[in-house]
């Protein structure tokens, strides 16, 4: 999709992984940006994998966008505000992964063509 | 979400977000600015549910993101918008996606999201954009209390910057 100032489409996942020689949670985080993907980062919790929760503390969960609360108040952290638009804004909660289907996407541009 | 308000709904702050499940579809709330408790249900209440929230800044302009033409969120200084996804339990699992312009001219550090809990307001995790570099990290509180970052490879590019030229003249 091209738009005609520098917008950089962003997918973030960050789910659950799994491992099978080491204890406690296990999670893969990646992003991409546009059409460039980056290797997943694997990272660890040292909680057992019956506590291993992805957002500890969290258990009816709010999205802050532009900005983020002082931990444990409703008061904006002021050092950290966003300077930024965001359009096309989505979100899939729980377990899952990206896929692409680049098959799918051929079809689309075939479609595109001049006959 | 559709980052689209309308001035005749709650003082034209908050958003609708379509929520959709594996069989239905509801719509859910988005919140500008900061949350203000009805005081007056607080003082006479015996029960912290019977609070009830007015919501909402009093008014357009207390930490307010404004939302531009097309679905347009303008994310600056002093502005916070936010989004109760809820359910019982977090997920173990999140993606997210968007279109996004990095401007010139913000702070160092820039919040792109974090992650709230509703009842006790925890934050425990955080992304952040750097705004020299464009790089994002994200900030993990584990279970042992302790923060991990996790930055990442790929940059976010700045939009382009419009300048406007004012001549005042006196004749």
């Amino acid at each position: 999709m091209n738009y005609s100032d520098t917008w950089n489409r962003l997918i973030i996942e960050c789910t659950q992984a799994q491992r099978t020689t080491l204890e406690g949670a296990y999670y893969s985080l990646r992003i991409f940006v546009g059409t460039n993907e980056m290797t997943r980062t694997y990272f660890a919790d040292p909680g057992t994998p019956l506590n291993g929760v992805l957002f500890w503390g969290v258990s009816s969960m709010v999205i802050d966008l532009c900005s983020q609360m002082v931990s444990g108040t409703t008061t904006r952290e002021t050092t950290k505000d966003g300077n930024y638009d965001i359009l096309n804004f989505l979100v899939f909660s729980g377990a899952s992964g990206v896929y692409q289907n680049t098959a799918r996407k051929l079809q689309i541009l075939n479609l595109l063509k001049p006959f | 979400m559709h980052f689209s308000s309308i001035p005749g709904v709650n003082n034209n702050q908050t958003i609708n977000v379509d929520a959709l499940a594996e069989t239905s579809r509801t719509t859910l709330t988005a919140i500008k600015g900061i949350l203000l408790l009805n005081k007056q249900s607080m003082k006479y209440s015996h029960f912290i549910a019977s609070i009830s929230i007015i919501g909402l800044s009093a008014f357009d302009t207390v930490d307010d993101p404004d939302l531009n033409i097309d679905n347009v969120l303008n994310c600056r200084a002093n502005t916070i918008l936010s989004f109760s996804v809820g359910g019982t339990s977090a997920p173990n699992g999140i993606i997210i996606a968007m279109n996004i312009r990095p401007l010139s001219g913000g702070l160092a550090t820039q919040t792109l999201f974090s992650i709230r809990g509703s009842s006790t307001n925890v934050v425990p995790f955080r992304a952040e954009l750097s705004d020299s570099t464009g790089y994002l990290t994200f900030h993990r509180k584990d279970s042992d209390g302790i923060w991990n970052n996790y930055p990442t490879t790929l940059a976010l590019q700045k939009g382009k910057t419009n300048f406007v030229l004012l001549q005042f003249s006196n004749q």
